[in-house]
């Protein structure tokens, strides 16, 4: 039986987001175990793949970092327009007469 | 728009493809868009490109100074796409009779060879069931009979049709009838029956002698690809072909085979082929380990036999895959599309429901398969004892429909493809336990997103031949009909 391989992978706590980091860990939880720890600068990562036959695949350790920091974009941007989709949804299902003031109030 | 000066993000999501970032946005308008300047854009940096601008604005991922406006616009194409929430019920699936003359070792519906007629939908359940559809707010509804084999109970399908378009003469509806019949023991004076009442028709084939043989097995032993073959070559000499649709049912059998079953199609005069994942449900659970295939394997097949049908659209032979048509309608047009497991919240119940022979109502088959496992959460209610209020708006199906909207769901609320994409709770119920599922060890989640990216990278590409196949498609006509020439 082959040996699991364990991959280990740090991320500054100053530039990555926690949540950022447990949605990709989310997207990549079918082949693999994560355990995430936090020291005062630092999240730890250990990486276990879940069934002996499964590998790392190439460069997960960049395609992992890459997924979190589009996590962090998406979350970044999110924020800015979260209000707007709501209102987008709720002008698609419940029409306002008072569109602008209620896009105005938002600005504030 | 001032150039390069303030400018509002409208709500989106992306991915990265091979070259370019994909924008995608909430109305399932997309935009592929290179690095620079997307990192330019999400940090509401000055773009410096006015032809970028203009189709990051006309596409609604920027707005200028009249916010209302795009919303107001956004809002009115939501709704569009969300058509099928104000089209509740269209689509009513009548089990006819659980009999069948085939036993299918994949049959989802799990059918019983029983020449016993007990398990026929009788006359006084079908008239129940026409007055409960006939109350479904939607102006236009679909009849679809199954079974078992539907032609086994012809006498009651045709009581169905006539009561159906009697009441409809008081309340003008648009009904649409479609039978979804495996054609080995259609008769001429069915098919008189058929023709005249504009009956769709939706049969099974699987490919070639060998393959379809395989799987779909006659009770008395007769070869079943054969019959199917005489009887679709009578139908379609009848001039009835535009009104059939075959589907196969993808085996490991088939993985191997893809091109010579599209062939087999081509050779039967069939203008379009739908690749189905094998259903899980029944007797094909039963089954599992003889049925079993990756799902990866069947995306690599996808893959081959589509590219298969794109060289032989662009040789001049129409014909149309209608999963990707279906895919492909919710990402180039505005439009909803009536396919129940990419809707969100699902359609189960809303967008389709199934009225089994003795009159009890499912959200879907599969839900029908569940019951008598034991998992009530499915059944709506009974149509001889039900009326429409007590099952469509039950407190049951109002939790399914709050459960099942996928930008709520991990890894959907962030997923790129979610405007396009939907749920199928029955399915992740049958699996996890609950109706919301997992999307990562989801072999339909997996499949989608494959084929989104699949589909993604040829509409990136923008080769005009493909491009133009895909409309083909779409409006279900030949290049050279839909085609100005000069």
């Amino acid at each position: 039986m082959k040996k699991k391989e364990i991959c280990f992978l740090e991320l500054d706590s100053n530039i990555y987001s926690k949540d950022a980091i447990k949605l990709a860990i989310y997207d990549y939880s079918d082949n693999y175990y994560f355990k995430l720890t936090k020291d005062s600068t630092k999240y730890k990562i250990i990486i276990t793949p879940k069934r002996n036959e499964d590998s790392f695949i190439d460069n997960l350790i960049a395609k992992f970092e890459q997924t979190v920091l589009d996590y962090d974009i998406r979350l970044k941007i999110e924020k800015d327009f979260k209000v707007l989709r709501e209102i987008i949804l709720a002008q698609a299902f419940a029409p306002c007469d008072n569109l602008e003031e209620i896009l105005e109030s938002t600005e504030r | 728009m001032k150039l390069n000066s303030q400018y509002k993000l409208l709500p989106f999501r992306f991915f990265r493809m091979d070259k370019k970032i994909l924008l995608v946005n909430e109305v399932g308008e997309y935009y592929f868009i290179d690095e620079i300047p997307f990192k330019k854009l999400i940090k509401h940096q000055p773009l410096n490109n006015l032809d970028l601008l203009r189709d990051l604005k006309s596409r609604f991922f920027i707005a200028d100074s009249n916010l209302h406006e795009y919303i107001e616009l956004l809002a009115i194409k939501y709704r569009t796409k969300k058509s099928f929430l104000y089209d509740f019920t269209s689509l009513h699936i009548i089990v006819l009779t659980l009999r069948c003359n085939h036993k299918c070792d994949y049959c989802h519906v799990a059918s019983i060879s029983s020449y016993d007629r007990q398990f026929d939908m009788d006359i006084a359940t079908a008239k129940n069931c026409v007055n409960t559809i006939l109350n479904s707010p939607s102006n236009s509804i679909k009849i679809e009979f199954q079974g078992g084999e539907p032609l086994l109970n012809f006498e009651t399908l045709k009581y169905i049709v006539e009561y159906t378009n009697e009441k409809n003469t008081q309340i003008n509806k648009n009904i649409e009838y479609v039978i979804s019949t495996n054609l080995t023991t259609l008769t001429p004076y069915q098919f008189d029956y058929i023709k005249k009442n504009n009956i769709l028709i939706s049969t099974s084939l699987d490919g070639p002698e060998n393959i379809h043989n395989h799987h779909r097995k006659l009770i008395n032993g007769k070869n079943s690809y054969q019959i199917v073959k005489e009887k679709l070559q009578w139908l379609i000499d009848e001039g009835y072909g535009s009104n059939i649709s075959a589907l196969m049912t993808t085996t490991s059998d088939s993985l191997t085979n893809i091109k010579k079953i599209v062939d087999e199609y081509i050779k039967l005069k069939l203008r379009n082929i739908f690749i189905r994942d094998m259903n899980y449900f029944g007797r094909a659970k039963i089954n599992y380990e003889n049925l079993k295939y990756s799902i990866f394997s069947f995306v690599k097949a996808y893959k081959e036999a589509f590219n298969y049908i794109l060289e032989l659209n662009k040789s001049g032979i129409y014909f149309r895959e209608v999963y990707a048509s279906i895919l492909l309608k919710k990402i180039l047009t505005p439009y909803s599309t009536g396919f129940v497991d990419l809707q969100s919240p699902s359609g189960a119940g809303i967008s389709v429901a199934v009225y089994n022979y003795n009159g009890d109502v499912f959200v879907s088959d599969e839900a029908r398969m569940l019951y008598p496992k034991g998992s009530n959460l499915f059944k709506l209610g009974n149509v001889n004892i039900d009326d429409f209020q007590t099952i469509f708006n039950s407190k049951k199906l109002k939790y399914i429909v709050s459960r099942t909207t996928i930008s709520a769901l991990p890894k959907c609320a962030f997923c790129v493809f979610m405007p396009y994409c939907g749920i199928d709770p029955i399915r992740n119920y049958d699996k996890y336990g609950t109706i919301d599922g997992s999307r990562i060890s989801d072999r339909n989640c997996y499949k989608n997103r494959e084929l989104f990216k699949f589909l993604f990278n040829f509409i990136g590409n923008n080769d005009e031949d493909i491009i133009n196949i895909f409309w083909s498609w779409l409006s279900n006509k030949a290049i050279s009909e839909i085609m100005i020439t000069n």
